[in-house]
């Protein structure tokens, strides 16, 4: 994944802040065994290391494009911080999963869901545990104000089942004490967009994870998916699944998968086109089959 | 892209010409997975690199999960691919040395 977007809002943000953008580098040095302790709990899982997080920072430059100069260096800070930790409540300690899990509203999930399931749950609600990890660790990672921390808490739990209409818990325009506003609803948009279309083969390196050795169904058929797309393109006006295979099976998966990134894409561009100075100009998600 | 190989013991050096991106990032992470289990140590000599692009940086992360803090160095990085390391915040965080 390479073009001319390639790394511009690190750029960008070490030529607008240079002292923000020091605490960013800082914090994914902080970062980089925490986000590790996913394996713990989810041994078969597809990455949700460090490499998923540049993944992430790198489909969000793609789909920023020439937007970069909107943004400006509190948005870019707050944004890629949550590309790290977006994922951080995969990890937690079973201490912290207890603590955290007073604090998190479950609505009516345990009517058909056991409290045994530890990893079930994690695994559903680990956006909001990843923005209780923030609250709880944020000293360790220098974060400016109480207002950034903020703001890096609700994008990360915005990228996942969090409404992002809700301008009381997704301003358009929150002041931070530089006089820069931060655009939650955006912020977050890409976020999950860059989450959801991290689906390519390149996402699970072949020599950190051994395919041969999965036994559980749904992680078979999900490092399948992930081997038959070969590539995402990310084009002006729509994302491109580029698949190999011959599996109908596998096909009929990522087609399913395709129609759930294509509802989150238009909650998206929902949430953003018309109530924020910003835009998604992707509007489909498609399937070239070579 | 062009990368050859030596081995000296159980340090392995793997040099590397042209551009790590998309269209070669498979290549070095074959070239790299043939190594991983079977070295101590494994050198990048990154003297001919001109582009190293996010997906190259995974896969020096990547081999540094496998073979550790001390596992993996980086050599004779120019100026415009240091900037990458840099930016991204991986010189904290892999072992790099410039040119």
């Amino acid at each position: 994944m390479d073009n001319e977007y390639s790394f511009a809002m690190e750029r960008r943000l070490r030529e607008l802040s240079p002292e923000l953008h020091a605490r960013f580098t800082d914090s994914v040095f902080g970062l980089q065994h925490i986000l590790s302790n996913y394996l713990l709990i989810f041994p078969t899982f597809t990455d949700h290391t460090e490499l998923h997080s540049l993944n992430v920072i790198d489909f969000c430059n793609r789909i920023i494009g020439s937007g970069i100069d909107k943004l400006n260096a509190d948005e870019i800070y707050c944004l890629l911080m949550g590309c790290y930790f977006h994922d951080t409540g995969m990890g937690i300690r079973k201490k912290d999963f207890d603590e955290f899990s007073r604090q998190i509203d479950f609505g009516d999930y345990f009517e058909t869901h056991s409290r045994d399931c530890i990893p079930d749950i994690i695994r559903d609600f680990h956006n909001e545990y990843s923005g209780l990890f923030l609250r709880k660790y944020s000293a360790l990672f220098d974060i400016p104000s109480k207002e950034h921390l903020y703001a890096i808490i609700q994008i990360s739990r915005g990228h996942r089942k969090t409404d992002l209409t809700d301008e009381k818990e997704y301003p358009i325009a929150m002041s931070v004490e530089s006089g820069n506003t931060i655009c939650f609803p955006y912020l977050s948009v890409l976020i999950r967009l860059s989450d959801e279309i991290d689906v390519a083969v390149g996402r699970n390196l072949s020599f950190l994870y051994e395919l041969d050795t999965l036994t559980n169904e749904k992680d078979i058929i999900e490092f399948g998916k992930h081997e038959a797309i070969k590539e995402v393109e990310v084009l002006e006006d729509r994302f491109v699944l580029v698949i190999d295979t011959d599996d109908e099976y596998v096909f009929g998966n990522i087609k399913k998968m395709s129609l759930k990134m294509q509802k989150t894409l238009d909650e998206c561009r929902r949430a953003i086109i018309g109530r924020t100075p910003y835009t998604i100009t992707q509007k489909t998600i498609e399937l070239k089959r070579i | 892209m062009n990368i050859t190989k030596t081995r000296d013991n159980q340090t392995v050096t793997i040099s590397v010409d042209g551009r790590i991106d998309s269209s070669t990032v498979p290549q070095l992470e074959t070239s790299v997975k043939s190594e991983v289990k079977d070295c101590a140590k494994i050198i990048f000599d990154f003297e001919n690199l001109s582009y190293i692009s996010s997906a190259g940086l995974r896969i020096l992360l990547g081999a540094r999960k496998i073979m550790g803090d001390q596992g993996v160095k980086i050599i004779n990085v120019s100026e415009e691919v240091y900037e990458v390391f840099e930016i991204t915040g991986m010189s904290k965080i892999l072992d790099v040395e410039t040119i």
